[in-house]
């Protein structure tokens, strides 16, 4: 290997190949997956996000979120999403074609939000959770997302339902309401044909261990 | 190929070394010492991230220092800011060395390598007013990105200038390595930066490219440099040629595909395709290839017999940074065993390995490189060797705990999430890892000793060379290496 061009041409030979094979067959792929329409519904799934949760995922994304959550769900057979309640099903590609910061996440030194918003019957406790999250959490409180206003008149609609000094009361910023709405919007629990995976089996000696150990 | 003649980085007709090694001067001393303010600022933020992940309170009352933004800072003052200057500053040195050409008299390199620092400081900024991209070692906003970009372009226009300038034919491992990583890092950063920051990919493909980019960062440019300057230095420091050289072919080229695809592994489970999984997987286990080539190469070379000239610094970060090559090699094959990929997924493990592939191999080899080459520039011994004792031993520690800490962490968390029974609040997962993340953060303390008596060595062995004069002649430097890297 004497010569510089046989040098640079197989440099260049690989990282060609190593990109279409990462890069341009799976922007190919994923440009033949479209929103599955439901007939019965008579709607298509995953819905276009509303503005609002467009803005919060800029809130999620700028703010790091991702370094401690991640934003998809393993099937039963890779870990214990599932079993932890993270969601109804393991995620699957089509759920974020609709999403311009795709957030997947690298590590669960939070729990999964993927389907947080399921978890939750309204937005008030993903409020509470980011302004004073228990005390056993790794989540510090993100007072930021906040503002501490007097109280003039009347209570504001938007005021959160925590313990603050009498005659003042505790909104969020546009900021923070367009993160709950984003939190509030992770909800994959609608059934694509792709998500009737069925894991395989787990071989007759494992269960048999599995059942000792009283699984 | 002639195997007597190119297995040795040096043949016997000796040219001006003294006049190549003062064409580059300039430019390899600034990247050296932005290098190391780097690695000290790196260091802090790191400290402080660990802090964060043991008292979550810390620095968390605003938006600007939450744990989500100083921990991308942290990533990318030490991958951007450390790994390319030291990476520039080995690269220019070594391919104006191995092409016995003196670089061309002008000043662009320097004014390339001050906007790449202000580039690299205006990202940062970027990230903690809140406009990171969220991508890994992309988070940088894009106008940022492209002050980088312009000033990569003038720093290997003038590595090209030298390599066009050569005088030696026969191209060493060193060159392979060097001149294609150089060659590589453009283009792969100009397609993550065009395809994901102006927001073409859909979907999950975000995540396949944003893995690609941030592993051939390593796999493609801070790698192949590390192991250009291992293949270099480790002959010229134990007085060897490289042993086994005809296997340096079969590691260069395998490492490089091999590599370029290992990213896609960290998205095994994730909700993409199926063979991009099975596809990254397969490129680590068939990394072992070059890795035990490259291992035969070095190591080989390492253990081939006595060492000329003594330990110093230079030849322990050598021997140190091919055992950490070696291990996470195949540190990452054994983790991505189903039994092992169940626990450690998603995990503190994830960071350890990227910690062992950046620190323990790749900045190890480039301080290493660093020791030995700096002294043959300003023609003059390390200021300190009592600072380069301390540099070295911090390193090592400190590595050991952050690293050992990140491992242990991640196999705890890992155990405890699976065992959903026995851990069924969130905090209990929280709580089986708390412990060995005291580790990591006395890890970085010690890291942060140690860089800040590396970086002070090298601001006072650049202001002896600026103000004072040389003590030693060219000859002396280059007859007794050892001599040069500790005043003793």
């Amino acid at each position: 290997m004497n010569r510089g061009p046989y040098l640079f041409l197989g440099a260049f030979v690989i990282l060609a190949f190593s990109w279409t094979a990462a890069i341009l067959a799976n922007q190919l792929g994923y440009g033949a997956v479209t929103p599955f329409y439901d007939d019965l519904a008579g709607e298509a799934f995953p819905a276009k996000q509303p503005g609002i949760v467009a803005r919060g995922a800029k809130v999620y994304t700028d703010l790091g979120c991702a370094t401690c959550h991640t934003q998809q769900v393993r099937r039963a057979d890779l870990g214990s999403d599932l079993a932890r309640g993270w969601g109804e099903r393991a995620s699957v590609g089509r759920d974020y074609i609709q999403e311009q910061h795709v957030q997947l996440g690298s590590n669960h030194i939070g729990p999964d939000l993927r389907n947080v918003g399921a978890r939750y019957e309204n937005e008030d406790p993903l409020y509470e959770l980011l302004y004073s999250p228990s005390e056993d959490s790794a989540k510090p409180a993100y007072r930021f997302l906040f503002e501490e206003t007097e109280i003039n008149g009347q209570v504001s609609h938007d005021a959160i339902r925590v313990d603050t000094a009498a005659g003042s009361q505790v909104v969020p910023t546009e900021r923070g309401r367009s993160l709950v709405a984003y939190l509030a919007y992770r909800n994959d629990t609608y059934a694509y044909p792709e998500t009737n995976y069925i894991p395989p089996e787990p071989e007759a000696e494992d269960t048999a261990e599995a059942e000792e150990e009283g699984h | 190929m002639d195997s007597t003649s190119s297995n040795t980085p040096t043949s016997t007709e000796q040219p001006d070394w003294a006049r190549i090694d003062a064409s580059v001067k300039v430019p390899v001393l600034f990247f050296i010492y932005a290098a190391a303010a780097w690695l000290v600022t790196a260091s802090v933020l790191g400290f402080i991230a660990a802090a964060q992940l043991v008292q979550p309170a810390f620095l968390a009352d605003c938006a600007w220092t939450t744990h989500g933004r100083i921990v991308p800072l942290a990533r990318n003052a030490l991958i951007y800011g450390w790994g390319f200057n030291a990476a520039f500053a080995v690269m220019i040195w070594m391919v104006a060395r191995l092409c016995r050409a003196p670089a061309p008299k002008w000043g662009a390199t320097l004014i390339g390598g001050l906007f790449w620092n202000a580039g690299i400081k205006l990202g940062m900024a970027g990230i903690v007013i809140g406009q990171s991209t969220g991508l890994f070692l992309l988070e940088m906003p894009a106008y940022a990105a492209a002050i980088m970009f312009i000033s990569y372009g003038i720093i290997g226009a003038g590595v090209t200038i030298i390599f066009s300038r050569r005088r030696e034919g026969n191209m060493f491992a060193s060159q392979w390595y060097a001149l294609t990583a150089m060659f590589w890092f453009p283009w792969l950063f100009s397609i993550a930066q065009y395809t994901l920051v102006s927001g073409s990919l859909r979907g999950t493909s975000q995540a396949i490219a944003a893995a690609w980019y941030g592993h051939n960062v390593y796999a493609l440019f801070l790698g192949p440099i590390a192991l250009g300057a291992l293949y270099y230095l480790i002959p010229k420091r134990v007085g060897r040629p490289i042993a086994h050289y005809s296997l340096a072919k079969i590691g260069f080229w395998s490492f490089a595909f091999f590599g370029s695809l290992g990213g896609l592994a960290t998205l095994a489970g994730s909700p993409v395709p199926a063979w991009v999984q099975t596809t990254g997987i397969a490129a680590n286990f068939m990394l072992l290839i070059p890795v035990f080539a490259i291992a035969l190469n070095l190591g080989g070379t390492l253990l081939g017999g006595s060492t000329s000239g003594g330990s110093g610094p230079a030849l322990k970060f050598f021997k140190l940074s091919v055992l950490s090559f070696v291990t996470v090699g195949v540190l990452t094959v054994v983790l991505s065993l189903p039994s092992f990929s169940h626990t450690v997924q998603f995990t503190f493990v994830g960071e350890a390995l990227d910690q062992l592939h950046w620190y323990a191999f790749a900045s190890f080899a480039f301080f290493g490189a660093i020791y030995f080459l700096l002294p043959r520039l300003i023609v003059r011994a390390w200021p300190s060797g009592a600072l380069v004792t301390a540099h070295f031993w911090a390193s090592v520690a400190g590595a050991i705990m952050v690293i050992g800490g990140l491992l242990l962490a991640g196999f705890a968390q890992g155990s405890a999430l699976n065992d959903v029974e026995g851990n069924p609040a969130f905090a209990d997962v929280v709580a089986a890892s708390s412990g060995y993340l005291v580790a990591q953060v006395l890890g970085y303390l010690t890291l942060l000793v140690g860089h800040f008596a590396f970086f002070v060595n090298v601001v006072m062995a650049i202001y002896q060379a600026c103000f004072l004069k040389p003590t030693e002649s060219a000859d002396t430097v280059f007859s007794t290496p050892a001599a040069l890297e500790v005043n003793s």
